[in-house]
């Protein structure tokens, strides 16, 4: 290789190299964007002064204290882990419910059906909170306890019915075909196979679901009545004076959400990795079926065989 | 087929009445779904548009059927100026987090192989933070005594607080374009990431650039996902009034604040409810405009 060839190739390299910089100092500032005012938050959470700014002025915990003592600040909080429990209850029954009945029933107008259902998902939250509030006026509901359930299960069950759809859709037909044909009704069928298929992607939705509920504030603040969840009560907070203790409430929070979603990303890989290939599935899946015929028998490489040839020779 | 070995499989020609009675069984097993889509969806926003034809005497509601509020609203001033600047912000905005969701989704699906499911969760993991929370952070960076002017004033750039960085149309759409971006972001990169490692490749053999492999590409394939993505973040930031309230001030008020305002202290709900449904239709606008992008030339196979 000639000198000044390989000076050019020294030359282009620096070039890309300087560009690989350029974008990854760019993509860095994203993320700097994206986590700066959450990070913010948590960071003046122990900072020992009421007032907002750098530089620090001292680490405390006297915000969470005044957290904890404050009686309104956790009956809000109560107010809002009950909302979200019940919400997301609902909201599991009827997504997994409505996922089941897109799943098997093939029908005209299922995307408009979809469409329809996963509306209040995407609409504005402004948009869910007047048109509920509106309905219940009319039909003379005062707003309250179950107002908020009705506004948050509007968009928590298509969050979960897209989740266990997305799962059942992977999932083995020949599976519940299997349990049938060994004489399990719909109901044996549905409670020992299907269910646990999709069990996973359930409980991982239902965790997204329960944090987005906790942190409503949009729809919740018009059909809350009287008696505030805890993104209600701090709005009233910080339009009306503010103290640190917020942050201290934003970041428990956070904090919580956090670590609920991390546990619905860890679930949803392990179930996403057991259904993605069906040959590495079948030779580590355990079917727990109380009906099936001597499958204890056997070493390990039969043990896991033994169920799907029981099926093969019950049809 | 009638001999399968199934039992259920139907007869070739069924009879009225049997067909009659799937079609019920099926309408039975579809009803819970129907009656949640009429109560939480249809009724709703029935209602929303009955409320805004109906008239408010101070505070009641009387149901006289008119067009009033509708034409108090596009003949006020003050609604019109709102409506300009809210589709200003919202546009704004929303394109500000495509520009930026965009790149990065790229980088990210054709450069961080393995690693790329955890940097693009990274992006979107702020959904799931309080709105509020992160909303309410801008304000404590950019008041008064806000984390920017302490910096600001410690690194002497200046030497006294400045309060031109809260309260003002470009607060809401930075504070707005930081809340679009995790949308526009999941939706662009799912559709990156579904085009596959191959076309790159072909493209690349065939002696295209990267540039022209982007042009003829990946860009016709991610259209959609992109287009998707922004009419999302529209609907989202058109329709916002915890941001305008936290942060906006009187120059960054949008439609929102003031349904807020018709609903509560002004106690005009027919009017809020008018104001709604002017904000349902220009979303369902956009994304009928939208969704002429979403076409694809070409299909991924």
């Amino acid at each position: 290789m000639t000198p000044g060839r390989d000076s050019h190739d020294v030359g282009r390299r620096l070039r890309k190299l300087g560009l690989a910089v350029a974008i990854g100092l760019a993509m860095g500032l994203v993320y700097v964007f994206l986590y700066a005012p959450l990070i913010m938050t948590a960071v003046f959470s122990v900072n020992d002064s009421t007032v907002q700014t750098l530089p620090f002025s001292g680490f405390t915990t006297k915000w969470y204290s005044a957290l904890f003592a404050d009686d309104q600040m956790k009956s809000a909080i109560e107010y809002s882990l009950q909302v979200a429990a019940v919400a997301v209850l609902v909201s599991a029954c009827a997504g997994l419910g409505f996922a089941l009945l897109m799943h098997r029933m093939r029908f005209r107008g299922t995307g408009v059906f979809q469409a329809l259902l996963a509306s209040p998902l995407v609409a504005p939250g402004l948009v869910l909170g007047i048109s509920l509030l509106v309905v219940f006026n009319y039909a003379k509901v005062e707003p309250g306890f179950w107002t908020i359930i009705a506004g948050h299960a509007a968009f928590i069950t298509p969050l979960v019915m897209f989740i266990v759809l997305q799962r059942l859709r992977t999932a083995d037909p020949s599976l519940e075909q299997a349990s049938m044909d060994c004489g399990a009704g719909p109901l044996r069928t549905f409670w020992h196979v299907t269910l646990p298929g999709v069990r996973v992607a359930l409980v991982a939705a239902c965790l997204l679901g329960f944090t987005l509920s906790m942190d409503e504030i949009a729809v919740t603040f018009f059909l809350a009545g009287t008696r505030p969840t805890l993104p209600v009560y701090v709005w009233g907070l910080l339009r009306f004076g503010f103290t640190p203790e917020v942050n201290a409430a934003f970041t428990v929070i956070a904090g919580g959400s956090l670590l609920l979603i991390a546990v619905a990303g860890i679930l949803l890989a392990i179930s996403g990795r057991r259904h993605a290939a069906p040959e590495a599935r079948q030779r580590r899946r355990r079917l727990h079926l109380p009906w099936r015929p001597a499958a204890k028998a056997g070493g390990l490489g039969t043990r896991d065989v033994a169920p799907r040839q029981a099926y093969m020779k019950g049809s | 087929m009638a001999t399968a070995a199934g039992t259920r499989v139907a007869a070739p020609t069924p009879s009225i009445p049997a067909r009659l009675r799937r079609s019920t069984g099926r309408f039975v097993a579809l009803s819970p779904a129907l009656v949640w889509i009429v109560v939480l969806v249809l009724l709703p926003n029935i209602f929303l548009i009955t409320y805004s034809l109906w008239k408010s005497d101070v505070g009641t509601i009387t149901h006289t059927w008119n067009v009033d509020n509708y034409r108090d609203l596009f003949g006020s001033e003050i609604f019109q100026t709102l409506l300009k600047r809210t589709l200003i912000i919202a546009l704004a905005s929303t394109t500000l987090a495509a520009v930026i969701a965009y790149p990065l989704a790229y980088v990210i699906v054709t450069k961080f192989g393995r690693y790329k499911t955890i940097a693009a969760l990274l992006i979107i993991i702020p959904l799931w933070v309080s709105y509020l929370m992160r909303v309410f952070a801008w304000k404590i960076i950019l008041g008064e005594d806000g984390v920017l002017n302490g910096f600001l004033q410690s690194t002497g750039v200046t030497n006294k607080p400045s309060t031109a960085f809260l309260y003002s149309t470009s607060t809401v759409i930075l504070t707005l374009t930081y809340v679009a971006i995790p949308y526009v972001f999941l939706s662009t990169y799912t559709a990156l990431d579904r085009i596959p490692k191959h076309y790159y490749e072909a493209s690349g053999d065939c002696g295209a650039s990267a540039w022209r492999t982007f042009r003829h590409v990946v860009w016709p394939l991610s259209r959609p996902g992109v287009a998707v993505g922004f009419g999302i973040g529209f609907v989202l930031t058109f329709g916002d009034y915890v941001t305008p309230a936290m942060v906006g001030g009187l120059k960054g008020t949008m439609l929102g604040s003031i349904v807020l305002q018709q609903f509560g202290t002004a106690n005009n709900w027919p009017q809020g409810a008018a104001i709604g449904v002017t904000i349902v239709a220009a979303g369902l606008l956009v994304l009928a405009i939208v969704s002429l992008f979403t076409r694809l030339e070409a299909q991924i196979e």
